[in-house]
């Protein structure tokens, strides 16, 4: 198994992506530290990964509160005894209204980009120090394809944060390579991973301008929540050991640098 | 990461990168075209697939002359009846300053890594269409985005292989034909080897260890099975984030 004996921490891990990373992990060997604010989710997703015979914790977690993060970091380390992946899928534009920049209230901003840049640093901050004793992890940020091309959906201050994520992740890779610490983003497309972006995908658009976004797409297709997972789960593998600070498009084609 | 029933096509596949591709794709399952211009490597890695088990052909092909890529395929769709996947990994190098490089540097290179890579992807296109399934895999480097020094010919062809992978991505994707490029950093290899250090180590980058063949051969795999499904177009460095790579 590729993840035998090694331990993960995924964040956001109680429901869609990031409870998809953890449930592929743990099926493939790994012990794993779910996180998430939702204590309810986080108990079911825990509860099935250990009845499907994987290994799995779970914690509840504020990624935006260094207080949470750091509690999150020393129960996995005293239950694992070591940290090899970090997922950071925790973030989401929490329901604030897309407005135009002009009229974007502060507030909305600044809530916004902590939960999904300042959750991503103070997460990696807090992992760092055991994969930098050692020497060897993986860390994989989830950055957006509405960092590469703006918004149709999401608010800007989403967006931005996601690309702020980008250029995090190519500036630590780059800090951490000579200890033997990768970190990559990937990047997806339009995927209906939950119940919010099912709405947002049937009920903000009419069936044409469905019809049409998927006509943009090379692959004429959305993606699946499982061919994230395989790219997520390929950044934190040995086989990509010598890739480093990239962000991943899986997006069908839509969009690439 | 499976390619079992695969059949998969490498061009330049006889030494370095190449070679790595053929054999990392064998040991995940797949059955292997060897193309290259030099027939005894085609036939020494063709049978290493053989010895790992997988079915193999040796074929002799400059990716620069049509009739060779056309016979190929030809002799590949007799013997396995597809090609699921098709690496456009062969390449060359010559090396001058912008002011000395000679016409025929300039044409031979873009000759073979440009024109190769538009003649490798149109052929496996044709095939591709056909099964509705495809997986191209093209090799660009770092420098196709980051320049080289003393180079000109070479990161321009690297350039033109990134907006080649893209364009096909976008009418090939209808097909279920995905196409995805790789940028490489500075990966040891024979061709790479004798090169001096300040061309392998330029002063601004401080590189842990120069990848190796395998390091490349292992995206290339991901990039060609199933798991990839919905990724095309992109450009996936290999760098070890050094991202800056100047070689």
């Amino acid at each position: 198994m590729r993840f035998g004996g090694k331990a993960a921490i995924v964040t956001g891990g109680a429901k869609g992506l990031g409870r998809a990373f953890a449930r592929a992990l743990a099926a493939e060997g790994c012990a794993v530290l779910i996180a998430d604010i939702d204590e309810v989710e986080l108990e079911k997703t825990s509860d099935e990964i250990v009845k499907g015979g994987g290994r799995c914790i779970c914690q509840k977690t504020d990624v935006t509160l260094k207080k949470d993060v750091t509690d999150m970091v020393d129960r996995a380390v005293r239950e694992f005894g070591t940290i090899d992946i970090l997922i950071n899928d925790a973030g989401g534009s929490m329901g604030v209204p897309r407005a135009p920049v002009d009229e974007i209230i502060e507030e909305d901003w600044d809530k916004v980009v902590a939960l999904n840049f300042k959750g991503t640093f103070l997460c990696t901050q807090a992992v760092v120090p055991y994969m930098k004793k050692q020497r060897r992890g993986k860390i994989v940020n989830l950055s957006s394809i509405t960092a590469r091309i703006g918004g149709e959906l999401t608010p800007v201050q989403y967006t931005s944060s996601k690309g702020a994520i980008s250029t995090f992740t190519r500036h630590v890779a780059q800090e951490l390579g000579p200890y033997g610490i990768n970190v990559n983003a990937v990047a997806p497309g339009i995927i209906l991973s939950g119940p919010r972006l099912e709405k947002m995908w049937y009920e903000r658009k009419t069936e044409e301008e469905r019809k049409a976004y998927l006509e943009r797409i090379p692959l004429r297709r959305l993606g699946e929540i499982s061919e994230v997972t395989n790219a997520v789960l390929f950044l934190c593998s040995e086989e990509s050991n010598y890739i480093s600070g990239v962000t991943l498009d899986v997006n069908g084609g839509l969009f690439s640098i | 990461m499976d390619l079992s029933k695969r059949v998969s096509l490498v061009t330049g596949g006889g030494r370095g990168i190449g070679e790595a591709i053929c054999r990392v794709f064998a040991t995940k399952g797949a059955d292997i075209i060897v193309t290259d211009i030099d027939p005894d490597l085609t036939q020494k890695v063709a049978n290493e697939i053989e010895d790992l088990g997988r079915r193999s052909m040796a074929i002799r092909m400059d990716v620069s002359k049509p009739s060779d890529i056309d016979k190929a395929v030809n002799e590949a769709l007799k013997r396995f009846s597809r090609i699921d996947i098709w690496v456009n990994n062969a390449g060359i190098g010559s090396r001058g300053m912008l002011d000395e490089m000679t016409e025929e540097q300039w044409e031979r290179v873009i000759a073979v890594n440009l024109k190769g890579t538009f003649l490798g992807t149109q052929a496996a296109a044709r095939v591709m269409k056909r099964q509705n399934y495809g997986r191209i895999i093209n090799m660009s480097s770092r420098v196709g985005k980051g320049g080289s020094y003393g180079h000109i010919n070479y990161p321009s062809s690297k350039a033109g292989i990134i907006g080649l992978t893209k364009s096909a991505a976008r009418e090939l994707g209808k097909f279920n034909i995905t196409v995805n490029a790789i940028q490489p950093g500075f990966i040891e290899t024979e061709l790479t080897r004798h090169l001096s250090d300040d061309i392998k180590q330029p002063s601004q980058i401080v590189l842990n260890r120069p990848g190796t063949p395998d390091d490349v051969a292992y995206a290339a795999a991901f990039l060609a099975s199933d798991e990839a499904g919905w990724i095309t177009g992109i450009s996936l460095e290999v760098t070890e984030g050094t991202g800056m790579f100047a070689g």
